[in-house]
């Protein structure tokens, strides 16, 4: 099954050119996984860098650095997979093993987070959201900008029903209410913005712009 | 190219063979480009380290929808290169601040009142791949006129041309 809702372009054109921060990276990629569509574009935005590459004269690379990269990678196996939890190995490499992930409750909601990435102070984290099936999060609002996917299962919010790899966003200042699939419960990834997002330079300068002009 | 594709498979597969031949194809046409980003040897062998490390991990994730393998590996390579840049000094050396035009143009106007995608559409193929690259992709002038195969004097005059065009629509 194909998402039905997607990401703004601006949003793969930061991914596609490594303007996007960690959370915001991590977060595209595995809606990428369950998109076509998305990939296809990304692909297209991305054709000069392969370009780039084949263009670029090679240099001589030193003797023993393959030694050296494959002591280096043999000791990171590829990633597992987690059991229920349909993110991409490209995404569980940048992530700790999922025995790290410290959750918690949402009082009373049936729901529970946990916080995967942490940009630095100031900045934005990416959280993974379990609802039980039927499970009520409480209306919240943001101070900063929301925006999340769903993994598993489906979601109601705002009137709309989501389900796997449908991109939702929710503007700074807006509150809403989420109620999980009766049946099979949800899962969702998510970045928060935080109220005084400082990323230095253009970038941040790009993406805090990108954002404003979305809404 | 359709030969990457399959080594990638196998690289996901846990072939150390298949891994070695990728390394064999592209290790030096990477290093290449890090090194003309870093203009530093030791800091790029550790970047292309990092990058192979990736590849061998996330190897299974590759969708050809994506892009060449070759685009696969440059997106690894570039996020690399923003997380260390990111960081901060000392780090990689990028251009300067003042040549990121897009800079002064959004704290020009902070009350933007359309899109930036909407005044990009209002660009000419040309004008809009010049931006893409150079602008908003963080390429290098050179860099991008190098993949767009036009002077770069002709690349710069597009992203005047067209950052006057932007800056119009967007203070309408
Ligand atoms: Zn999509």
């Amino acid at each position: 099954m194909m998402p039905v809702n997607h990401p703004p372009s601006e949003r793969l054109l930061a991914y596609a050119t490594g303007a996007a921060d960690v959370p915001l990276r991590l977060l595209l990629e595995t809606h990428l996984s369950f998109c076509p569509a998305c990939s296809r574009e990304v692909g297209r935005l991305t054709a000069p860098g392969g370009t780039l590459l084949e263009a670029v004269p090679e240099e001589p690379v030193p003797a023993g650095l393959f030694e050296r990269i494959w002591a280096e990678a043999s000791r990171h196996e590829p990633p597992r997979p987690v059991e229920g939890v349909p993110l991409p190995a490209s995404v569980l490499a940048e992530l700790p093993p999922a025995e790290a992930w410290r959750w918690h409750p949402v009082p009373g909601s049936g729901s529970r987070t946990a916080r995967l990435v942490r940009e630095a102070p100031g900045g934005c984290g990416l959280f993974l959201v379990q609802m039980k099936p039927g499970a009520r999060f409480p209306r919240h609002a943001h101070r900063g900008g929301e925006e999340g996917m769903v993994l598993a299962g489906g979601v109601w919010d705002r009137g709309r029903f989501l389900e796997v790899g449908d991109w939702d966003s929710a503007p700074a200042g807006s509150s809403h209410e989420l109620r999980a699939d009766e049946k099979e419960g949800c899962w969702a990834l998510i970045r928060e913005e935080c109220e005084d997002v400082k990323l230095t330079g253009w970038r941040g300068v790009l993406q805090r712009a990108a954002s404003l002009l979305s809404h | 190219m359709e030969e990457d594709g399959a080594l990638l498979g196998a690289i996901a597969r846990g072939s150390k063979a298949a891994f070695q031949s990728f390394y064999e194809r592209h290790a030096g046409r990477l290093l290449g480009y890090v090194l003309r980003v870093t203009r530093d040897r030791s800091l790029a062998e550790d970047v292309v380290q990092e990058v192979f490390t990736a590849i061998w991990q996330k190897a299974s994730s590759y969708q050809a929808e994506q892009g060449t393998p070759l685009a696969w590996m440059y997106r690894i390579a570039r996020n690399k290169l923003v997380d260390r840049w990111r960081r901060g000094p000392p780090g990689v050396a990028w251009a300067s601040e003042a040549e990121r035009p897009v800079l002064a143009l959004v704290q020009a106007d902070p009350e933007l009142s359309m899109s930036l995608e909407r005044a990009l559409e209002g660009l000419s193929p040309e004008q809009r791949q010049a931006v893409e690259l150079a602008v908003l992709g963080g390429y290098t002038h050179e860099e991008a006129a190098t993949e767009l195969s036009v002077p770069l004097g002709t690349l710069k005059s597009r992203i005047r041309m067209a950052l006057r065009h932007m800056r119009a629509l967007l203070t309408e």
